[in-house]
C-alpha cells in the first residue's frame, strides 16, 4: 500500500462538523453528559480502576557518600561562587 | 524477522564503529600535534591536541552511527506472520463506531456492553498542557484505534497544579468522554502530590492500577500514533515475551517556521538512518525516549521504580531524564529494549523556534549530566553505561569546542616570534616550517565528518528512491543543503546556549523541569534580542579581542563569531513562517490520517471548524502498513 493512500477500508469516516457543535471545548452539556458538574472536582468514576502492582524501589547508588561522587563539582561550584 | 534484526550483542559492529571513531581521532590529533610543532610544543599544544582528539572522536562516532544505519533492514516475515499478517486477538475490522453524527463518534451501546478489559492501556501523563489540544489528540487516536480494530483503555495522568488549568482539563475531558463514548474506557486522575515528576506519575498509576493491563503505550501530551502502529506494537509485544520495551521513532509534524521545518525535515530524512545505526549498535540494550513507546507493565513494575538520588538538585533529587535510566534498568533485569525505526505512524511536535529548542535543551542537559551519578550504578550493562556517557558528553562537548577555540586563540597570541637566525653567526635565515597543510587537512577532515553522514544519506535516498517518497525527489538535495547551511549557521548559537546550560548545571543551578511551551512559534525582534543579546556581546567581544591581539585569526573565527554577532536576527528570522517545497516531508506532502483527524477535531473543538475542512480527505485515509 502506498503511504497514506485511500483504500477499500470500510471503517468510520469523518464528516464535517455539524453546526450545533460550538467551539467551546467542554461546555456544561458535555460535563453533564459525562456525569460531572463543572463546579466540582473530577468525579471519582473517572479514575482508573484499582489493581495494585508492586514496584520495588531500585538501587542505583553504591553505599558511598554522595560527596565523593560530587567532589569534582563541589570544587567547581566553589570556584564559580 | 522483526525490526531488531536479531537479539544478540552486536560486538563486531560496536568494535568497528568504536575503531572508526578512535582512528579518526588519532589521525586528527596527529595533524594537530604536527602543526603545533612548528613553534615548539607547549602545554597549550598538548591541551589543543587533547581537545581535538575528543571532539573528533565525538564527530566520528556520529558518522559511524550513520554509516552503520545506511544499509536498509532485511525484513523476513515469519511464516505465521505471513499467514496471519494482522495478528491473533485484535479485531479484524473496525467496530464501526465513529460516525461523526452531531460531531460525536461514540462507541455503540452494544459494543460497550460487550466489552471486556483489554490488555493495553495508553498512558498520557500531562502537566500544565493545553487540554483542548491534548484531548483532541486522544480523541483522534481513539478513533484511529477503532478503525484499526485495536481495543485499548486510555488513562490521562495529570500532574497539573494550577486549579484553573485543572478545571480546564476536566471540562475538556468531559467533552472527550462524551464524544467518544469513553465512559469506563478513558480515565482521568489528577495527583495532588507530584512526587517523582513524570516518572513518579507513571509509577503512581502502575502501583494503583497497573494490574489491569499487560502493556502500556506511554505517550507525551503532543504524541499522536496511528491505530495500525499501535496494533503492530501490541502484536509484537505479545509475540516476543522477552521484549520489555518497544520504542518507535516519532516523526515531527505541523511545523511552520524556518527553524521548525528544517528540524522536521532533518528528523524525517536523516533520523531514520541514524536511528537504525543506533538500534544496530545498541542491540538488546536499546533506548527509551520517554514516549511513543510500549512497555510490558510487569517488567516495568519489577525493575523501574526509580529512587530519588541523595543530595540536592541538580545532581541529587528526582532523576530528571528518567527514560534512559528505565531502559538501563529493564536491560539490567534481563528484558530486551528495542528501537524499531521502521514502524510508521508515530508522531510528535517539535520546537518551532530556537528559544524553545534551547529551553528544552536546558532541561535535557541537566537530566543528562545528572547521569554522571549513575555511571557506576550496580549491575548495569556496559552498553547502558556507555549510553549514559554519550548523553553526558553530548552536552559537555559544547564546552570542549569552546575551550578549543579559546586555546587556539591563546596559542596564537603566546606563540613565540619566529627566530630566523637561531645559530650565532648564521649566514642565511632559516624559515619556520609551513604547517598550513596540516591545519587545512585537519579543518577539511572535520568538515568532512560534519558533511559526510548527511551527504551519504542523501545519496542513498536518491539512489533508493526514498527521496521521491514525499521529500520532493531531487528537491531533497537543496533541502539537505539548506538544512546543512542553517544548522551550521545556528551551531555557534546552540553552542553558546549549551555551554551556558552546562556551566549552570555544574555550578549547581537547578533549572527544574518546567512544562513545555508548545505552539510558541513566531518571535518578535524584541524577544529575540532579549534572549540572544548576550550571545551577540560575547561574539563581538571575542572578535574584537582577536582582531586586536591576533588579527591573522579573525578570518578563521568569523564562521563562529559572525553568527554569534547576529544572534538576535538569526533567532528572529528562523522563527518566521516558511511555506513551499523547501524542507518538504512526507508528512507535509500527505498528512497522516491521525494527524489530519486531530486537526479536524481540534478545529471543531476550538470553533475553527472551517480550518479543519482541508484535512478531511486525509482524515478519512488509511495509514501506511
Amino acid at each position: 500500500m502506498t503511504q497514506h493512500s485511500q483504500s477499500e477500508f470500510q471503517g468510520p469516516q469523518i464528516t464535517p462538523a455539524t453546526p450545533e457543535m460550538t467551539g467551546q471545548a467542554g461546555s456544561r452539556a458535555h460535563a453533564r453528559a459525562a456525569g460531572w458538574a463543572p463546579e466540582e472536582e473530577a468525579p471519582a468514576h473517572w479514575a482508573p480502576p484499582e489493581a495494585p502492582l508492586a514496584m520495588p524501589r531500585q538501587q542505583l547508588e553504591r553505599d558511598r557518600p554522595a560527596r565523593r561522587h560530587l567532589g569534582l563539582f563541589a570544587a567547581f561550584r566553589q570556584t564559580a561562587a | 524477522m522483526s525490526g531488531s534484526e536479531g537479539g544478540g550483542t552486536p560486538v563486531l559492529l560496536r568494535a568497528l564503529a568504536l575503531g572508526f571513531a578512535g582512528t579518526a581521532a588519532l589521525i586528527a590529533t596527529g595533524f594537530m600535534a604536527e602543526a603545533a610543532l612548528a613553534d615548539g610544543f607547549g602545554w597549550l599544544d598538548i591541551l589543543r591536541s587533547l581537545l581535538v582528539c575528543v571532539t573528533t572522536a565525538w564527530l566520528a562516532w556520529g558518522v559511524a552511527q550513520a554509516l552503520v544505519g545506511l544499509p536498509p533492514r532485511l525484513r523476513l516475515l515469519r511464516r505465521d506472520e505471513a499467514d496471519h499478517p494482522s495478528g491473533g486477538t485484535v479485531t479484524e475490522s473496525a467496530p464501526g463506531p465513529a460516525m461523526m453524527a452531531a460531531g460525536a463518534f461514540a462507541l455503540p451501546e452494544d459494543a460497550r456492553a460487550a466489552r471486556q478489559r483489554p490488555d493495553l492501556v495508553l498512558l498520557v501523563p500531562i502537566c500544565n498542557e493545553d487540554p483542548v489540544a491534548t484531548f483532541a489528540r486522544i480523541a483522534a487516536m481513539d478513533l484511529s484505534m477503532a478503525r484499526a480494530g485495536v481495543e485499548a483503555d486510555i488513562a490521562v495522568l495529570s500532574d497539573t497544579r494550577d486549579p484553573a488549568a485543572a478545571q480546564a482539563e476536566t471540562r475538556a475531558f468531559a467533552r472527550l468522554v462524551q464524544e467518544t463514548g469513553g465512559q469506563e474506557r478513558i480515565f482521568y486522575r489528577r495527583r495532588e502530590d507530584n512526587r517523582g515528576r513524570k516518572a513518579g506519575n507513571v509509577e503512581d498509576f502502575i502501583r494503583r492500577s497497573g494490574g489491569n493491563w499487560d502493556y502500556a503505550l506511554v505517550l507525551d501530551a503532543d504524541s499522536l500514533m496511528e491505530g495500525q502502529a499501535i496494533r503492530a506494537m501490541v502484536e509484537r509485544m505479545r509475540a516476543e515475551p522477552d521484549l520489555g520495551l518497544l520504542q518507535t521513532l516519532p516523526q515531527l509534524h505541523s511545523a511552520r517556521s524556518v527553524f521548525g521545518r528544517a528540524l522536521q525535515f532533518s528528523a524525517s530524512f536523516f533520523s531514520p538512518v541514524f536511528a537504525r545505526g543506533l538500534a544496530r549498535l545498541q542491540g538488546r540494550t536499546g533506548p527509551f525516549w520517554g514516549h511513543n513507546a510500549m512497555i510490558r507493565i510487569r517488567a516495568f513494575a519489577e525493575s523501574c521504580a526509580l529512587p530519588p538520588l541523595s543530595g540536592r538538585p541538580p545532581f541529587g533529587g528526582d532523576i530528571l531524564s528518567h527514560d534512559y535510566v528505565e531502559a538501563a534498568l529493564l536491560a539490567r533485569a534481563g528484558w530486551r529494549v528495542t528501537l524499531d525505526e521502521t514502524l510508521p505512524g508515530s508522531y510528535e511536535e517539535g520546537p518551532d523556534n530556537l528559544l524553545s529548542f534551547a529551553r528544552r535543551d536546558r532541561r535535557w542537559c541537566q537530566g543528562n549530566l545528572q547521569h554522571m551519578r549513575l555511571l557506576t550504578a550496580p549491575g548495569l550493562k556496559g552498553w547502558s553505561r556507555f549510553t549514559f556517557l554519550q548523553g553526558i558528553f553530548s552536552y559537555l562537548v559544547s564546552l570542549v569546542w569552546g575551550l578549543f577555540l579559546i586555546a587556539s586563540v591563546a596559542a596564537a597570541v603566546w606563540a613565540p616570534a619566529p627566530d630566523y637566525f637561531p645559530e650565532p653567526h648564521q649566514l642565511f635565515p632559516s624559515f619556520p616550517d609551513d604547517r598550513t597543510r596540516q591545519i587545512l587537512a585537519l579543518g577539511l577532515g572535520i568538515l568532512g565528518l560534519l558533511v559526510l553522514p548527511k551527504a551519504a544519506i542523501l545519496t542513498g535516498g536518491l539512489i533508493s528512491g526514498r527521496a521521491g517518497r514525499g521529500f520532493g525527489g531531487w528537491r531533497a538535495a537543496p533541502s539537505v543543503l539548506a538544512e546543512l547551511l542553517l544548522s551550521s549557521i545556528l551551531a555557534p548559537l546552540l553552542l553558546a546556549y549549551q555551554s551556558k546550560a552546562v556551566i549552570q548545571v555544574l555550578s549547581g543551578a537547578d533549572g527544574g523541569w518546567p512544562a513545555n511551551q508548545r505552539g510558541e512559534g513566531r518571535l518578535t525582534l524584541g524577544d529575540s534580542l532579549a534572549a540572544g543579546g548576550w550571545i551577540s556581546l560575547i561574539g563581538a567581544a571575542g572578535l574584537g579581542v582577536v582582531a586586536w591581539i591576533a588579527p591573522q585569526l579573525s578570518l578563521w573565527l568569523l564562521p563562529v563569531c559572525g553568527p554569534m554577532l547576529l544572534a538576535p536576527v538569526l533567532i528572529w528570522a528562523s522563527s518566521q513562517p516558511l511555506e513551499g517545497w523547501l524542507f518538504r516531508t512526507p508528512e507535509e506532502s500527505s498528512p497522516p490520517p491521525v494527524v489530519a483527524l486531530w486537526r479536524v477535531i481540534h478545529a471543531r473543538w476550538t470553533g475553527a471548524a472551517s480550518e479543519g475542512l482541508q484535512d478531511l480527505p486525509a482524515a478519512n485515509a488509511l495509514p501506511a502498513e
